[in-house]
């Protein structure tokens, strides 16, 4: 990591408790980088973050950071925002707690155009509660409450955001930083709600009942096509991935949408927004 | 002492694009046909642009059917290139010999590493006793026109092929531009009084190799993932006894930073050495 974005950690923290591999920590590192070449300092700048291992990594980040409760990160950023409305607030969130704790909070923040950034770690798993089964989790995915795989339908975050209102909406991928680099930056320039989903991996529960491998291995099944997958289930008859890999690799990354509807505070006339009807 | 004008033999031209291997071949050829001989040749050559082997195959004598050189009845190799000469030592038999250039020019394919300047190039410190090198680029510099270095060969060969000199410049004046015909006669007079000039000289035109990129691990943070290990292209991450990371040849990192990007633990730093940096690890001022 650079000498910037290291200057941005609270070093005295380190290393983080997240397990070896885990994608959250790649996801970490391209923000930092990108938060590096925005700011001198964080001063500025809050981190909201629920509950979880994606949520945990705002501890590390030497900002204004907030810890808050499991799927509320987004009703505490909403009010930090409106009374704070010069503040950079960024929100940090996972799959579980997003989507799955904190879902309606996530719609109604979309709904309202509130300037902030939401993003949001899919590692389709509850992992710091023990991997249990999350919306995100595709069909047939092993969990530590789906031992038979599971047998739902899975929540698209993006296309939720995006039909929630959102007026940003990105998704980026742990494998590949630089694109997720723009992502986030293109996120953090847009005034409204953005809202990224980036792809990562849970290397602890969802990369091992799901024989997924760990590290690598799991990091490298983001950029699996199609064929690649049934070349491997035929060969290894025993895997049983579900429909994992094929959802990871036909999701389309990048800027999704964006449109310029007036954001919350402009609506309001808050402090620094000029006044715009919605 | 003039050797003996050959009824019979073949000789190989090898060398890279732009030497003038084909040239060279035409001569030989031509100095051939003027002694009544049948000739053969065939030239290998399409790959010039990307500094690809060039060669040129020679076959003469009372009557040619066939252009190909059998194992261990090659003569002559005239080498533009000292590892494009090498190449046709297989061939070569016992008694034949090969009068190869110093002069090394780098293959595209010879930059393994990938790092500017850092080579690969084979047989660095070679010795063969059937293998003459000469300095044919100071010589042809010496010449009057560094263009020459192929002739200055073609004069060393004309001690052993011996066809008379008068024969050899005429085949020269024949083939060469009028313009460059003197620089060429004078290479063509300095290769005939070569000398062997072993051992080659240091590689042509390439930096010197050096680590332009410093990599610096944060011990404590390393997790043991083996992320870096596997995504790093040029393999330089390895896991040690404590599944620590470990660069094994840092001098082979072209800083592309994917390892570092891609460290879910912050514990690779992978820093652009400076200016200055680089003067003193030279030993410069
Ligand atoms: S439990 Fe899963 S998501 Fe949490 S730190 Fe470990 S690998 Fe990462
Ligand atoms: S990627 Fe980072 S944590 Fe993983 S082995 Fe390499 S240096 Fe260690
Ligand atoms: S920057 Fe890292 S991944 Fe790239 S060559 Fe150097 S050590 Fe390997």
């Amino acid at each position: 990591m650079t000498t910037t974005a290291k200057a941005l950690l609270r070093r005295e923290m380190m290393p983080h408790i997240l397990c070896p591999g885990c994608g959250h920590g790649i996801v970490m590192n391209t923000m930092l980088r990108v938060l590096a070449r925005r700011y001198d300092n964080l001063n500025n700048v809050a981190l909201v973050a629920g509950i979880g291992c994606s949520s945990r990594i705002v501890g590390y980040i030497d900002a204004n950071t907030l810890h808050t409760t499991h799927g509320r990160a987004l009703t505490f950023a909403s009010g930090l925002k409106l009374a704070r409305p010069e503040l950079k607030v960024i929100v940090v969130t996972g799959d579980g707690d997003g989507l799955g704790i904190g879902g309606n909070h996530l719609i109604h923040a979309a709904r309202r155009n509130i300037d902030l950034t939401c993003i949001l770690f899919n590692n389709e798993t509850y992992g710091m509660t023990g991997g249990q089964l999350a919306p995100t989790t595709v069909r047939e995915a092993f969990t530590t409450t789906s031992p038979a795989g599971n047998t739902e339908p899975h929540f698209d975050a993006a296309a939720l955001a995006t039909a929630a209102g959102a007026s940003f909406v990105g998704r980026g991928q742990a494998f590949r930083p630089d694109a997720l680099e723009e992502v986030l930056e293109r996120a953090l320039d847009h005034r409204g709600f953005s809202f990224v989903e980036v792809m990562t991996d849970c290397t602890e529960y969802f990369g091992r009942k799901n024989s997924l491998g760990g590290g690598s291995d799991l990091l490298f099944t983001q950029s699996r096509s199609d064929e690649e997958v049934s070349r491997d289930l035929s060969e290894w008859p025993s895997l049983r991935p579900g429909e994992g890999w094929q959802v990871r690799e036909t999701q389309p990354i990048g800027v999704l949408s964006e449109d310029s509807r007036p954001a919350f505070e402009e609506s309001l006339g808050l402090p620094g927004y000029k006044r715009k009807e919605t | 002492m003039q050797a003996k004008v050959p009824q019979q033999g073949n000789v190989v031209i090898a060398g890279v694009g732009g030497q003038g291997v084909v040239l060279a071949g035409n001569i030989i050829a031509d100095l051939c046909l003027s002694h009544g001989l049948d000739v053969k040749k065939a030239e290998v050559h399409g790959m010039s642009q990307r500094g690809g082997s060039v060669s040129a195959q020679v076959r003469f004598g009372p009557e040619v059917h066939n252009v190909v050189i059998e194992q261990g009845s090659l003569q002559y190799v005239l080498g533009f290139e000292w590892a494009e000469a090498l190449r046709w030592l297989p061939l070569l038999a016992p008694d034949g010999l090969v009068f190869a250039s110093s002069e090394r020019i780098l293959p595209p394919a010879a930059q393994r590493d990938r790092v500017a300047g850092g080579v690969n190039y084979p047989l660095a410190a070679f010795e063969h006793p059937r293998v003459r090198a000469v300095d044919a680029e100071s010589l042809a510099k010496e010449a009057g026109n560094v263009k020459t270095a192929g002739v200055v060969l073609l004069g060393a060969l004309s001690t052993e092929l011996g066809f008379p000199v008068a024969a050899w410049r005429d085949a020269l004046g024949r083939w060469v531009p009028k313009k460059a015909l003197e620089a060429n006669l004078r290479a063509f007079e300095l290769g005939r009084a070569w000398q062997d000039t072993a051992p080659p000289k240091p590689l042509h035109s390439s930096p010197t190799q050096q680590a332009r990129f410093r990599l610096q691990l944060e011990e404590a943070w390393c997790k043991g993932c083996s992320i870096c290990v596997d995504v790093c292209p040029e393999r330089i991450w390895q896991l040690d006894a404590l599944e620590i990371a470990r660069p094994t040849a840092p001098e082979r990192c072209t800083g592309c930073r994917i390892c570092e990007k891609l460290c879910p633990d912050f514990a690779i730093d992978v820093v652009r050495e400076q200016e200055s940096d680089l003067l003193h690890l030279a030993g410069g001022a």
